[in-house]
């Protein structure tokens, strides 16, 4: 794991006036990985690639006073029982994971993600759209510890996305 | 990005299950001394904190250890101290163990259950100095004793688990290990094989050259095996001249580890058992053993028999029966060769 610099300068994103960086997660020559290590180039935005999800909480840890978006397949990052989406929400980092047919069949790791603000996706290319808006969004996330933390505005988004994903009404 | 912190804080953090591995978990100072059960809350911690020793209690780490002490030496400069239990004790030494080239992934590490002072001393030290002189009671002396107690317990463990002569483990601690060692792959679909060998002719040797240059053959015997086994398998003397060897699947090895030991190209257990039982063969066939003189050298033979979880038992019973089973074969199959237990027509893996 490394943090390194996609390019001349770092872009800062929003009006947070927080520096942005990301944390990938995943086989580097995964698509996941190499798209988003090419988004972060394009935009200047600073990116450590960690290969498991135990050095990414490493590197998300040395970046306290960033802006956070760490994007990682839902394979990897629900190691340990989820406990990395905990982390990360309770520490006011955003999630992006990448949900593919086999994670999808266990919704426990999936509801622990949700439920802890991380943005869901199936598709990869859908990948750039999420990173752009968080980019574009200058409000930084609020540490929350629990359910009731979550803004309505959240919940309904990543309730519409868990049914998008899984095909069925949930429970959250 | 904050890089790795300066240490001298005296501040120990531990992670997995404590409770199991400590003799004195329940006086933990928690302002010098944190706990986390999760290893991801663990690694978040070692990198947000300063600490002088991060204790890991290897067996919450799983396979994933590898990966968890990785992130830690990037996220911290503190001490790592493995806890280990006693059939992670072959593990904990290889990862202790610098490799030239290779990043040490632990310093120490210690065989569970371990005593606080002895972890982090400097802790200890601390919490003493707080407690002014004229109001120490009692409890200010149990760091002292917790470490005494310790100190004997890891002098009966060697004891009891130790062969005197040889240095390798005795047969209580092959039992145990195997009965534990089998427990765990049969949770994880690993393999386990025992290979049970003995000198042979050794009571000839020993009437002719006397008793004295049969123990120098037995210990010289102990130390070319020991020599041609990996790091992790378990070599230990079970009788007079009877040995046995435990090889059994290494969960933290990298694909790189894995790869550059050429010993673990073979898939099956038993041909990697008698891969290293003809290596330490031509080991035993090379050494200079002076006492059987000018003609001792070369004369030295095995005849072994092997036996593997889950193919030949499921339990250490079965496994040492089947396993001597083999050798009697082998015994009478002219010696200087290994028995496969299982096989088609019970094959020989002739070492002549």
């Amino acid at each position: 794991m490394q943090w390194q610099v996609a390019g001349e300068s770092v872009m800062t994103g929003g009006s947070s006036g927080l520096d942005p960086c990301m944390v990938v997660v995943g086989d580097p020559c995964s698509d996941l990985v190499r798209t988003v290590v090419r988004l972060a180039r394009e935009w200047r935005v600073e990116i450590a690639r960690c290969e498991d999800v135990y050095s990414a909480v490493a590197a998300a840890a040395r970046a306290p006073d960033r802006r956070v978006l760490i994007v990682g397949t839902m394979r990897e990052m629900a190691r340990e029982q989820g406990r990395f989406f905990q982390i990360a929400g309770a520490n006011g980092q955003r999630c992006c994971c990448l949900v593919d047919r086999d994670s999808a069949a266990d919704p426990g790791p999936v509801l622990v993600a949700v439920r802890s603000g991380a943005r869901l996706t199936a598709d990869v290319q859908e990948v750039k759209a999420i990173l752009e808006d968080w980019l574009a969004g200058g409000r930084p996330r609020p540490r929350h510890s629990d359910l009731s933390d979550l803004m309505e505005d959240d919940l309904r988004a990543t309730e519409a996305e868990l049914i998008a994903l899984l095909g069925r009404p949930s429970d959250v | 990005m904050t890089g790795p912190q300066p240490q001298g804080t005296g501040r120990v953090l531990l992670i997995g299950q404590v409770g199991k591995a400590l003799l004195d978990a329940r006086g933990l100072d928690r302002r010098l001394c944190e706990t986390r059960e999760n290893v991801l809350d663990g690694i978040d911690a070692a990198a947000r904190n300063v600490f002088d020793t991060i204790g890991v209690v290897m067996d919450d780490a799983s396979s994933q250890l590898g990966s968890v002490l990785r992130a830690l030496r990037r996220s911290s400069t503190a001490r790592i101290v493995l806890l280990a239990r006693m059939y992670e004790e072959p593990i904990a030494r290889r990862l202790t163990t610098p490799i030239p080239g290779e990043e040490k992934l632990a310093d120490e590490y210690c065989v569970c259950p371990v005593s606080l002072a002895t972890l982090c001393p400097r802790v200890v030290q601390e919490q003493r100095e707080r407690i002014p002189s004229e109001s120490q009671g009692p409890d200010s002396r149990a760091p002292a004793a917790s470490m005494e107690l310790e100190r004997r317990l890891r002098y009966l463990e060697r004891l009891a688990t130790t062969d005197d002569l040889t240095g390798l483990k005795n047969r209580r601690y092959i039992w145990e290990f195997t009965r534990q060692i089998l427990d765990r792959a049969r949770q994880a679909d690993r393999r386990v094989t025992i290979l049970v060998f003995d000198i042979d002719d050794f009571k000839h040797y020993n009437d002719v050259y006397g008793h004295m240059a049969g123990d120098e053959i037995l210990r010289q015997a102990a130390i070319l095996m020991r020599r041609c086994c990996r790091s992790h398998d378990v070599v230990g003397r079970v009788g007079g001249d009877e040995f046995t060897v435990v090889f059994w699947d290494d969960p933290y090895r990298t694909a790189g580890e894995v790869s550059r030991d050429r010993r673990s190209t073979t898939a099956e257990h038993p041909t990697e058992a008698v891969f290293v039982a003809k290596r330490f063969q031509q080991a035993l066939g090379n050494a200079d053993l002076h006492l059987l003189g000018p003609r001792g050298e070369g004369v030295l033979t095995i005849s072994g028999g092997l036996a593997s979880f889950p193919r030949d038992g499921s339990t250490a019973e079965q496994l040492f029966e089947r396993a001597d089973r083999a050798l009697l074969e082998a015994k009478r199959g002219g010696k200087n060769r290994i028995h496969l237990v299982g096989e088609p027509r019970n094959s020989i893996a002739d070492m002549g």
